[in-house]
């Protein structure tokens, strides 16, 4: 009895992990362009952040002072992350990156 | 069973080397760092005594787990929040820094990093970003998924495919890819299982210590595991088992008081109010948006048990964990509803592992 409950806990537990991925919608089979494509229905609040941070690394000069905009905390927190060569300041620094 | 062993040896000994090198003031080299991590797996990969070996089909069970997990990580469905906002942020710093780059915790605009907060997942994110000479978000989702595999394999019999069902929706469900939490949940269910099938107490402190240096409630983890086993067990071995988590959790707090980084830690000032409202968001969250499936799936097999008192350790400790986690969400927070929100799902995985662990105890 405690190996077929075992089983169908599994099963169902499985299961309801497909669902909760497919939520997050398609493409199911390509490579995603930031970590925070697929979380939910609607777009991530830093998705364009990152997209747009990741273009704008390989063109400020390293040591640059940036701040981005909007300028709230989970805007700045992810510039900290994918800007390392750069220093993240809050206000506005030498290069303002408007990723609304 | 004997390689899960030996990551989490390896792991707390390579962040230990880590931090207390940072305290000396001396710079990390990534490849001598090799030398304290290879130390502690092959200590421990050798002293795991568990005989029975997993069975074929649990294996390709646990294995699939592990796939779809892989799958949900590197497909962007499961990412933490926390991963770009605080874990990545402290990673890159520090292996920049080949240190722990205190001016950077110390910094007024970084204060919502949780400057003292434990510091063993930032180091290991440093120590991969300094081997693999950059940093990249898509190593600690990935990391995720390898966990969840090792983490099952932890507990022995169908229990194991038990535990890899319920972290992989727990996970998905949670989003806590790159969060502390699997690797925390990793500490825990080693340190639950080496007390309880295999009554090691080297393996227990060195998960422990791991689990304490993972994330606040870790410290509450490892005060309740050493309480339940006091109780249910021997309560002198329990105290020889707390040292080492204590040893290293008093010398990160002493280093952050040192370098003036308390902040986390006081909170103990903050009041404690009972309120109803509270415990019914807790409970909303318990069902997990699917009728309370994992605590369904885990309790299950234990109407059925047969050796209740083997799982009396495992039970302990789940009730001990569904305590403090009250007791911390019962402390005034201007955010506590978001607060509950946002990390809910993912730090009652703790009492849930238990509970899978104790239906793995009772089965033997």
């Amino acid at each position: 009895m405690q190996r077929v409950l075992v089983v169908a806990a599994c099963v169902l537990l499985a299961a309801a992990t497909v669902v909760r991925l497919k939520r997050g919608g398609g493409p199911y089979f390509e490579r995603p362009a930031t970590i925070v494509d697929h979380l939910g229905p609607r777009e991530h609040e830093v998705h364009r952040e990152i997209l747009a941070l990741q273009r704008a690394a390989k063109t400020i000069p390293r040591g640059a002072r940036v701040s981005v905009v909007p300028d709230d905390t989970p805007h700045y927190l992810t510039a900290i992350a994918l800007l390392p060569d750069h220093v993240v300041v809050h206000g506005r620094g030498d290069y303002v990156i408007d990723v609304r | 069973m004997r390689i899960a062993y030996g990551v989490v040896a390896a792991v707390v000994c390579l962040t230990t080397a880590m931090f207390w090198a940072s305290a000396g003031g001396l710079h990390w080299n990534p490849w001598l760092l090799l030398l304290p991590c290879g130390a502690g797996f092959l200590v421990c990969v050798r002293g795991a005594g568990w005989k029975a070996r997993a069975t074929r089909e649990t294996l390709v069970a646990i294995t699939a787990f592990t796939l779809v997990t892989a799958y949900g990580v590197l497909t962007a469905r499961e990412t933490c929040a926390d991963l770009l906002y605080f874990w990545g942020p402290k990673a890159v710093r520090f292996a920049t820094a080949r240190g722990i780059d205190v001016a950077f915790l110390k910094a007024p605009d970084h204060l919502l990093m949780h400057p003292d907060y434990p510091p063993l997942v930032p180091l290991l994110y440093a120590w991969g970003t300094m081997i693999a000479g950059g940093f990249s978000y898509w190593a600690p989702l990935l990391l995720t998924a390898i966990l969840l595999g090792l983490t099952a394999l932890l507990v022995p019999g169908r229990g194991g495919v038990l535990m890899a069902a319920l972290l992989a929706f727990g996970y998905a469900q949670g989003l806590a890819a790159g969060a502390a939490d699997p690797i925390l949940i990793f500490f825990e269910v080693a340190a639950l299982c080496a007390l309880t099938f295999l009554d090691d107490p080297l393996l227990a402190s060195v998960a422990l210590a791991g689990a304490a240096m993972t994330k606040v409630e870790g410290a509450a983890f490892v005060l309740v595991a050493i309480v339940a086993y006091a109780v249910s067990r021997r309560p002198l071995r329990a105290l020889a088992i707390a040292v080492a988590p204590a040893v290293l959790l008093g010398s990160w707090i002493a280093f952050a008081r040192a370098h003036g980084l308390i902040d986390s830690y006081a909170r103990g000032a903050t009041p404690f109010v009972w309120s109803n409202e509270t415990f019914v968001s807790v409970a909303r969250q318990a069902s997990y948006h699917a009728y309370y499936l994992p605590w369904v799936a885990v309790l299950a097999p234990l109407v059925f048990a047969k050796r209740w008192k083997r799982a009396a350790l495992p039970l302990l400790v789940a009730a001990g964990s569904i305590a403090y986690v009250l007791f911390f969400y019962m402390h005034l927070d201007a955010n506590r509803d978001l607060w509950i929100a946002v990390s809910a799902e993912r730090v009652l995985l703790t009492p849930l592992a238990a509970f899978a662990v104790a239906a793995a105890a009772a089965s033997e």
